[in-house]
């Protein structure tokens, strides 16, 4: 059971014609290629797509994907649409939030709000906010506090949400 | 311009086989290496907390043009040219599609005028050149040596 990456590396281009289609062209590099490599290569060839296409270059994304071999079984009863919100707070005082999906009831106290103080919660806290692991904002601000933890679910609303989460 | 943070996406699925992602941010001046390092670390941190199981990981750079510009023409974005690249010995060729192909890459030369691409254009020329010494390969990893064929295609 191990994640296993896919042969190589994919740039999509993404393009938009005069009636606002979108359109692409996908190249393939060595997995291996370190991203700012690709990033390179991927300006030099848009730059050279510029003159054989009429649609505007709005960008693209550089993918390194992998996929698991030998999948686990999930939990009986287990729902991808019941989530697990983490809010959390970032060094230029703004926040940033990432879901879990099909959070475990264990985490979960009887209002839905998540407990902050289980063993498995204060892991995440630690490991999220830890210098150690890369995650940021989405501007690049580090991680630094849990803010809101809560159950929800797709068709949740504000009012349904957790008072004490 | 490269957009200040890449993301990771971690995509699970459920017992009825669907899927949801969690997505978080790193800086996009970290390599490839080290978000995959903290996104290993996470995941084993998140597998006690769900009931999905992680079927895929995700890292992705994204590159927005800055300032936005506007197409050139009208020609359609079905209206594309494709690329066909060899590759060496037995290996699948690799194909690049662009969208709103140019009409001054269409040959004018029978028997495929309007149809073949024109590899003595300049354009055509340049970027296949930009393909090949970027180190391009094709879906399965194996490096492109030469483009042999391009033509006209549209998808209506």
């Amino acid at each position: 059971m191990a994640l296993v990456n896919l042969p190589t590396a994919q740039v999509k281009i993404d393009y938009r014609d005069a009636s606002g289609s979108k359109g692409s062209t996908i190249l393939h590099f060595p997995f291996d290629t370190l991203a700012a490599v690709a990033v390179a290569g991927a300006d030099l060839v848009s730059a050279a797509l510029n003159a054989l296409s009429d649609a505007a270059i709005d960008g693209y994304t550089l993918s390194y994907s992998k996929r698991e071999d030998t999948p686990a079984t999930p939990t009986a009863g287990s729902r991808v649409e019941e989530k697990g919100n983490f809010v959390w707070r970032t060094s230029n005082g703004r926040s940033t939030r990432f879901t879990i999906p099909a959070i475990v009831d264990s985490v979960l106290n009887d209002s839905g709000s998540i407990d902050k103080t289980n063993a498995l919660i204060t892991a995440l806290v630690a490991a999220v906010t830890d210098v150690d692991l890369i995650f940021a904002g989405a501007d690049g601000s580090d991680i630094t506090a849990l803010l809101e933890a809560y159950q929800s679910f797709r068709s949740s609303t504000k009012q349904q949400l957790p008072a004490d989460r | 311009m490269l957009r200040p943070n890449a993301t990771v996406e971690l995509v699970w699925q459920d017992e009825r086989g669907k899927t949801a992602v969690t997505q978080l941010s790193a800086p996009s001046s970290a390599t490839v290496e080290q978000i995959d390092a903290s996104a290993t670390a996470l995941a084993s941190i998140l597998l006690p907390l769900t009931g999905a199981v992680l079927i895929a990981q995700r890292i992705k750079y994204r590159n927005q043009t800055v300032p936005r510009t506007e197409p050139a023409d009208s020609t359609p974005i079905v209206r594309s040219g494709v690329f066909f690249f060899s590759t060496d010995g037995d290996a699948p060729d690799g194909m690049i599609t662009v969208p709103s192909i140019k009409n001054e890459v269409i040959s004018d030369v029978e028997p495929f005028a309007g149809v073949a691409i024109d590899r003595d254009n300049t354009a055509v020329i340049a970027f296949a050149s930009e393909v090949l010494a970027n180190g391009a390969t094709n879906s399965l990893g194996d490096a492109l040596t030469a483009l042999v064929a391009a033509y006209l295609q549209s998808r209506v």
